[in-house]
Order: structure tokens, then C-alpha cells, then sequence
């Protein structure tokens, strides 16, 4: 291996240090003079007319500064690319958690108080809660369509038809994925300020510029005139890629000319945020008799909610990405957005990816059952391989799938485990790809921007409009910045999100910043040493110099010259103070999706494989024991960073795969708003977790590095149901996995007709 | 809406406090707004999640479901009682060398639940870690590594034990 300093290292994270100290400051932690509070008054029903809103109560309490509802922000529905949803319900409500009016007051009490006063009057509408409930379109979600589809589209690459002529193994199957709650434990909260025509709005997302964009059209605002600043976050996972508690604060902070800050209870980021696209997909498949995958078939059908976010694009990577691990002759795809009476549903860590692996890593199952062959041989056969073009489109480089196999089956000692296996005991095995940023979010382009500042006093800030959100981005552009001068990557200030001083960005999405921002990383460093080397050379009569080990070193004989903060400082100096700028453009050769999702979307593709070891009771109780979970991102930039964000993403799957529910029921009302009711799995549930990593060196990466943060969500629900058929015959095909649907389907196996249920 | 004040007196990270405060006001709500002191977080307000975690007396306790006057004549340890920038506690330590956290929301939390468990248990062994800490939820790490971040505090508090007297590897 190259002769790297700080790059692979277990650096510790730039940004520890503030939050073990309790220093860290987040969005609720500010608190400015004159500042106002601001609370919402939610819709209690999943569908209904608003025969009377009546605020004027609520204004004459004292302390009240402003009540707003849909009148009061004429460019409401203006919200969203989409153009089919509106930040505060007008007219009507279609789904609990729709905001009706707002307020702000001088505190929270008073704001409480001055909600309770605002009188609403429904006329409560038929409501539409289920996938199937939505195609019959028998009740509409919404009064101006005339059924409750959002989007629809298909695709088919080669013959799909003869395909399934030629096959001679058949498996089908319908699966169910439900929405889930991203679940940050940070409360989403804004703090806006308003004077001098000027909003600035204190926040953390994972969008700065499209809040920015958001804030400006329903303000009414002129985009310069409105400024997104970064608090520390405290998690995202995907739900903050759309956001209206920033809004919601900045339309009070324009109408009081106060600041105000707006926090969401935790309630609310239950019913008011956006959860993750519930999808409900049949698939069938045919292979040949030597396990060779031929075709696939896919029916999609996505649960939107009562708006299109960004679930469309969700849907569309669902319908399509995980086709790209194994090489198919021909696949088919049909897909279904729907409209219901729920909470809008977006992005959640994997973008749709999860959805879909689920399907097809529990059908491969079956058909390696039925082709009486090992699961893990069918998938290594039917692999895609570096430097191959996927079904649709994607140009793989790097692909160490092959190694991740054999380095998982290591871990859990597959082949022996497998033949000798304890009863009660099972094993599964499920892959996945997932992109390493992509194109997503601006179709005009696909690349990163970064700038980089030296100063006299030999500070080096980056400043990148990404975002930190817990994965450890500012640590990896520390790490590249004092890998490239021979500095201590703790000596290295990271802005990242402020609308005023960082370049524009599409945001923190599709495991984007360790391939698309570290590269553009380099070329800003490549352009700072430049101008620090011609600088030094012209000015302080040196001859050439290089950088090396955070010295200025001479470049023929390697001599020791000057410390590299006397050269800075001596150069700046002879320059009139002027720091050095580095602008670092990186710009992926990928190709944009065509019409039918036919691209090359991103630089390059991260691959994995996820095993689990369960143990089944009789009674229905069951254990995940072990998970393995092994990676092909390329270089590893931090060890322990890259392996927190394994074991995290890990543990969120096991959580959906075992215990979490926001379960609606059949009025639209969804019945885990509370953590103990949803259940995110606490240290109780943590299995044995071993992540590992198979080091393939990406020609497109920065040092070879891919990205990692989505990829260990994905495929575990699968590696888990899969090992629970291992243990006890029963294929489960929809999630959470609970004892009760364990035991029912062990007693309807024995055909006994349930009468024993257990509770 | 009504301003009924109650006194409380309270030692809070070894200073005494004496005033009024609304009788119905959290001690989470009392810390950051009457003290100013953010490091202790909230987020359900429902005791399901930890965040919130203060030492009343030396007892891990959620603030948000705690009554600041039930603090009454107590003493309550906060995260910004610990170390600081020139020497952290070692739990503090332990939590940046395992890299036992991401977003760091839950961590102030976490480490003062730890702190509980270390002062009455210095050779926790696993399954004690985990239940002691099962009241604190994390989204981030997955808690692997907090559970090493625990194992390495409670081997630097003991000057490198890892043993108990009693021969339990902890």
C-alpha cells in the first residue's frame, strides 16, 4: 500500500471533542434576545373538509405575536418541486399531522395556549389508508383527481417474454415493506431571524440550498435575501433532505419581525416529517436449471402519502437499482404511486433501495431452495463484474462482491455451519449495490464544489455545502486536507452549510461525500499547494519547492527549507496578506437517467454482503444472534468511522426487520407515535456485530474510496428473514418479523387453525 | 397559565442555586432555560429515550420526566460537570478513543448514564453494560462501540484492572 499519513487511519472525529464535552450546539440550543416561539396546530383527522378556522381567539391572547394559516402565505402551495403539496392545509387536511395555522408567542406556554384557542370546524371525509384501498380509488385522497394515482411508469430491458419461455425454474412472490421513521433523536428545530429585508434561518438539514430555495419561494422572498445556517445535527438518515419546520419558522420570523424558533415535539416528528415510502412489490423471477438468473418481473406499488415528495424518486430507484448486482438478460418493471391519507412519505438511508433488496434477496432464496442449491453459490454466480455494464446503465469499475462473499462466509464459517446446523438454528445470506453518490437531486449536474482557504496563520478552512449529520463527513475532508499538507487533520476547520460562505450543493444524499466532495477536496488542495509553492518559489527565492510531512521541503534535493507554517506565513505576507483559495471542482463522468431510468448515475458503485445467524424457538421466539455485514467501498478512509457507520446502519435494519412499526391503521391513524410504541431497537437487541471490508481500490474514488453511509441499511431484512426460513421452514415476506406472526405461522403449518393464538 | 411559583434550593455540578421557578417545570426545562446549561438534551420529553439523562444524587434519572422540584435540596450532576477541554473524565475519553459516537445527540446522555454504572460498578461485565444502558437510545453507532467506549472508562478509572476481586472478567 501507498505510503498514506493520516488517510485509513482511525482518526478521531473533529467534531468529538464538542459533543462528549455537551458542547456541541444544536438547533434548540439557540436562544436569541426578543426571541418568540412558535407552535403549529396539526390536523386530528386523516381527511376532512375545514368548514370554519377561526384564529381571532388565539390573536387576542396576550403575548400572542402572529397566528398563521393558509390565507396568510399566498405562495403556500408553492412548496416542492412537485407542485402537489402545500406547507399549511388549505381548505382541507389529508393526513393527521397536517398543520393548519401556526403561531408565535412570547413563550411556549402562551403558544400552547393560544393553539388550544383556535376554533376548526371539520366535515370529516372518507379516508384512504391502505395500498390496495388506494387502487381501487373507490374513496379519493384528494378532490382535484379523479382517482389516487400520483405517478405510474414501466420499464423493460430485453425480451422478457422468451426469457421466461426458455426458463425452467419459476418463483413468485408478494412482499410487504412498510413505511418506517428515520428517527434522528435531534427534534427538528429552526430559529429564523428577520430585519433589513434579510431572513436568516439557524437550522440543520441536509439540503442547505434547496431550504434556502424552499424559503425564499413561499416567503416570498428573493433568494439573496435569504441565508441557511448550519446548528450541529443530530441525525438525518434521509428525513431532513425535506423539511418545513424551517419555513414554518421563517414565515413567523416575517410576520412578527422577531426572531423565532420553531421546535417540533417529538409527537410531530411522528406525524409531520416524512417517513419512508411503504411499498408493496410482486416479483417473480425465472432462472435456468444451473441457478443462472434470466428474467425478473416487478410489480411496485408505493405508498406516497397524502403528497408527493420526494417518494418518487424513491420509488424509482426501487424500482430499478437493485437489478444492478447480478446480471439479468432481461427485467420488466411496473410501478405504482399512490396518494393516501397518510403522512407524505420520502427519503430514508438507502433512498428505496432497502424495498426492493427485500423482495429480491428473499426470492433468490427461494429459488436457490428450489434449485436445491446454496444461496450464496446462486447469487456468486449470477454476480455483476468489475468493469461490466449493469441492465440499466450502470458502468461498474470496482466491484469486490466475490470478495465480500468469501470474507462473510469466513466470518460466520458458512460452508461448515451450513451442513452442521444445530436445530432451531439458521443462517442467510442476502447482497447488495448501492451508488456512491449520484446524480440525484439537480439533473443540470453531478459533481461536488470545494473551497478551500490557507491563511497567513496557517489555518486551512474548507468550505462545502454538504452537510454533517453524524456520519463523519467533516472528519473524511479533514483527513484528505492533512493527508495532501502533512498536517494533523484536528488542524483543519470544516464549514459545512451556510448559504452565504459555501459554494452551492444538491446536499448530503446518495452516500455522496467520500467519492463526489473528496474529490473535488483534492483538486482544492492540489490548486492551494500550487499557489503556495509558485508563491514561496517567486517570492522568497527558494527555488522549486514541495510540501511534504508539513514542511516546505526543496523539490530536487528534499532539503529542509521552512516549516510549512513559516512558509505560509512568509508567503502570505509577501502577497499583501492574500490568503490562498483553492476551488476544487469534481465533475463525474455519469449519464443522467434516460426516460426510462437507463443511466450511468453515478462515478461509481459501492457493493456488500450481509449475513445473519438467527435461533427459533418452538414457541415462536426467536434471536438474531449474529450479523455479519461486509463492504466494497473501495478505500477505507477511517477505520472506526467507516465501522460505526456498519454497525449503525446495521442495527436501523435490524429495527425495521424485527420490531419497528408506525403500523396505520384501516382510519389513517397511525398508531406508534410514541418511542416506546414504535420501538427503535435499543442496546438490549444488539446482536453480535462483525462489519468488515474488502479494499478494492476504485479508479474514480479519492486515494480509491467509495461511499459507505447507506449501504449497511440495505439487505439485512432480507440476510434475517432468510436465515429465520433456514431455522424453521417459514418464509416470511413481510416486516417486522414478530414472535406472534412466527407462532401463527407455525401453528398454521401444522394445520391447526389458530385457535391457540398466543397473546 | 397560572404563575404558581415554588422556591427550590439546588446544588447543581456542585454550585447552590435558591429561586423561584414554576411549580410544574421539568428539570430538564429548568437547566436549560433558568441555568442555561444545553448540554443535557431533549427530545421525547416522555422518558423513552435517554437523552435527557442527569445524575440526581448519583441516580441516572430522565430530566424530562422529573420535576425540578423533586430535586429539591438535591444535588444534580450534569455533562457539563465532567471534564473540559484541557482534561477530559475518562469516560469522556473513552467515548472519543472508541469512536462511540456520530451525531452526539445522545451522548451527553449515554456518558452520564455510564457514569452511574462506573461509580457503582467498576468491572461491569458485559451484560451489566447493556442494562444499564438500556434506557438510553441510540440511532447512530449501532452501540458496538459504546460498548467498548464503557469496557475502556471503566479499564482507565481502575488504573488497568479488568478484573474484580472477585475473579470476574469484566
Amino acid at each position: 500500500m501507498e505510503d498514506l499519513h493520516v488517510i485509513g487511519k482511525s482518526v478521531r472525529r473533529v467534531d468529538a471533542l464538542a459533543k462528549v464535552l455537551g458542547k456541541a450546539v444544536y438547533s434548540d440550543d439557540l436562544v436569541l434576545p426578543h426571541m418568540l416561539y412558535g407552535k403549529a396546530l396539526h390536523s386530528s383527522y386523516p381527511h376532512a373538509r375545514i368548514l370554519k378556522l377561526d384564529v381571532s381567539k388565539a390573536k387576542e391572547l396576550s403575548g400572542v405575536h402572529a397566528v398563521l394559516t393558509a390565507e396568510d402565505a399566498p405562495n403556500n402551495k408553492k412548496y416542492h418541486r412537485t407542485g402537489d403539496t402545500w406547507v399549511l392545509a388549505d381548505g382541507e387536511v389529508r393526513f393527521i399531522g397536517d398543520i393548519v395555522a401556526i403561531v408565535a408567542a412570547k413563550n411556549e406556554e402562551i403558544a400552547e395556549e393560544a393553539i388550544r384557542l383556535i376554533e376548526v370546524e371539520y366535515q370529516p371525509l372518507p379516508v384512504v389508508a391502505y395500498i390496495k384501498e388506494a387502487l381501487t380509488a373507490d374513496n379519493l385522497t384528494r378532490n382535484d383527481k379523479s382517482d389516487n394515482i400520483a405517478m405510474s411508469f414501466n420499464v423493460s430491458r430485453g425480451d422478457v417474454e422468451s426469457d421466461f419461455e426458455k426458463a425452467e425454474v419459476f418463483v413468485t412472490h408478494r412482499y410487504i415493506f412498510p413505511s418506517l421513521h428515520q428517527l434522528h433523536l435531534e427534534p427538528n428545530s429552526a430559529t429564523a431571524v428577520y430585519g433589513l429585508g434579510k431572513l436568516t434561518v439557524y437550522c440543520g438539514s441536509q439540503v442547505w440550498f434547496r431550504t434556502r430555495h424552499e424559503l425564499a419561494k413561499i416567503t416570498g422572498l428573493e433568494e439573496e435575501n435569504v441565508i441557511v445556517k448550519a446548528m450541529e445535527i443530530g441525525g438525518a438518515f434521509g428525513a431532513r433532505n425535506e423539511q418545513i419546520v424551517p419555513i414554518l419558522a421563517g414565515l413567523l420570523a416575517v410576520a412578527t419581525k422577531r426572531p423565532v424558533k420553531f421546535t417540533n415535539s417529538r409527537l410531530e416528528e411522528f406525524l409531520a416529517t416524512r417517513p419512508s415510502v411503504g411499498m408493496e412489490i410482486e416479483l417473480s423471477m425465472a432462472a435456468d436449471r444451473d441457478g443462472r438468473l434470466l428474467s425478473k418481473k416487478a410489480k411496485v406499488f408505493a405508498d406516497f402519502g397524502a403528497f408527493t415528495s420526494d417518494s418518487d424518486a424513491v420509488l424509482g430507484i426501487a424500482s430499478l437499482r437493485a437489478d444492478n448486482n447480478y446480471n439479468f438478460r432481461s427485467v420488466y418493471v411496473e410501478s405504482v404511486g399512490l396518494y393516501t391519507n397518510h403522512t407524505p412519505t420520502s427519503a430514508y438511508r438507502g433512498f428505496g433501495n432497502p424495498q426492493m433488496h427485500f423482495a429480491l434477496e428473499s426470492l433468490i432464496d427461494e429459488l436457490a431452495g428450489k434449485l436445491e442449491m446454496d444461496p450464496t453459490l446462486v447469487r456468486s454466480k449470477n454476480f455483476i463484474k468489475p468493469n461490466q455494464t449493469g441492465i440499466h446503465g450502470y458502468q461498474v469499475t470496482s466491484c469486490g462482491l466475490e470478495e465480500c462473499m468469501a470474507k462473510a462466509k469466513e466470518l460466520i464459517n458458512w460452508d461448515e455451519r451450513i451442513k452442521n446446523k444445530p436445530p432451531g438454528k439458521g443462517l442467510g445470506v442476502a447482497a447488495l449495490v448501492h451508488v456512491s453518490s449520484s446524480r440525484a437531486g439537480e439533473p443540470e449536474f453531478a459533481g461536488s464544489c470545494s473551497m478551500l482557504r490557507l491563511d497567513s496563520n496557517r489555518k486551512f478552512t474548507v468550505f462545502v455545502g454538504e452537510c454533517e449529520m453524524g456520519q463523519g463527513a467533516c472528519t473524511v475532508m479533514a483527513q484528505i486536507v492533512a493527508e495532501e499538507f502533512g498536517i494533523s487533520p484536528q488542524d483543519v476547520t470544516v464549514v459545512m452549510g451556510d448559504t452565504d460562505l459555501t459554494p452551492f450543493s444538491t446536499g448530503t444524499h446518495g452516500s455522496k461525500l467520500a467519492t463526489n466532495l473528496g474529490n473535488s477536496m483534492l483538486f482544492a488542495c492540489k490548486e492551494v499547494k500550487e499557489k503556495l509553492t509558485k508563491c514561496i518559489r517567486e517570492h522568497l527565492g527558494t527555488g522549486p519547492v514541495d510540501i511534504k510531512d508539513g514542511n516546505i521541503v526543496g523539490s530536487y534535493t528534499g532539503e529542509f527549507l521552512m516549516t510549512l507554517a513559516e512558509g505560509v506565513e512568509r508567503a502570505c505576507y509577501a502577497n499583501s496578506g492574500c490568503p490562498f483559495i483553492g476551488l476544487g471542482i469534481f465533475e463525474p463522468k455519469t449519464v443522467m437517467g434516460d426516460r426510462t431510468g437507463y443511466g450511468h448515475i453515478a462515478p461509481t458503485y459501492s457493493f456488500g454482503i450481509q449475513m445473519a445467524e438467527v435461533t427459533v424457538l418452538e414457541n415462536g421466539h426467536y434471536t438474531i444472534d449474529k450479523l455479519i455485514s461486509v463492504h466494497d467501498i473501495g478505500r477505507v478512509i477511517n477505520q472506526q468511522m467507516a465501522l460505526g457507520q456498519v454497525y449503525g446502519g446495521v442495527m436501523q435494519a435490524v429495527g425495521c426487520t424485527s420490531m419497528e412499526d408506525l403500523s396505520v391503521n384501516k382510519e389513517g391513524i397511525y398508531q406508534a407515535n410514541t418511542l416506546l410504541e414504535y420501538k427503535p431497537p435499543t442496546i438490549l437487541e444488539m446482536p453480535e456485530l462483525f462489519g468488515g471490508f474488502v479494499e478494492t481500490i476504485d479508479p474514480y474514488g479519492p486515494y480509491g474510496a467509495k461511499g459507505i453511509a447507506e449501504c449497511p441499511n440495505i439487505s439485512v431484512a432480507p440476510a434475517v428473514t432468510n436465515a429465520i426460513y433456514n431455522a424453521c421452514g417459514l418464509r416470511f415476506d413481510d416486516i417486522p418479523v414478530t414472535p406472534i406472526k412466527i407462532h401463527q405461522k407455525m401453528i398454521e403449518a401444522k394445520g391447526n387453525k389458530g385457535k391457540e393464538s398466543p397473546r | 397559565m397560572e404563575d404558581r411559583t415554588i422556591c427550590l434550593r439546588i446544588n447543581i455540578n456542585g454550585i447552590d442555586y435558591r429561586e423561584d421557578i414554576p411549580s410544574d417545570i421539568t428539570l430538564l426545562d429548568y437547566l436549560r432555560k433558568y441555568r442555561q446549561l444545553m448540554g443535557t438534551k431533549k427530545n421525547c420529553g416522555a422518558g423513552e429515550c435517554g437523552t435527557c439523562t442527569v445524575l440526581l444524587d448519583g441516580r441516572a434519572v430522565y430530566s424530562c420526566i422529573t420535576l425540578a422540584i423533586q430535586a429539591y435540596g438535591k444535588k444534580v450532576e450534569t455533562i457539563e460537570s465532567l471534564g473540559d477541554e484541557e482534561s477530559l473524565h475518562p469516560i469522556q475519553q473513552a467515548y472519543l478513543d472508541a469512536g462511540a459516537l456520530q451525531c452526539g445527540y445522545c451522548t451527553p446522555g449515554m456518558i452520564m448514564t455510564t457514569k452511574e454504572l462506573l461509580d457503582n460498578n467498576p468491572y461491569p461485565q458485559d451484560r451489566e453494560i447493556r442494562e444499564a444502558l438500556a434506557g438510553n437510545i441510540c440511532r447512530c453507532t449501532g452501540y458496538r462501540q459504546i460498548i467498548e467506549a464503557v469496557k475502556l472508562a471503566a479499564r482507565k478509572m481502575s488504573g488497568g484492572k479488568t478484573e474484580r476481586d472477585d475473579g470476574h472478567e469484566c
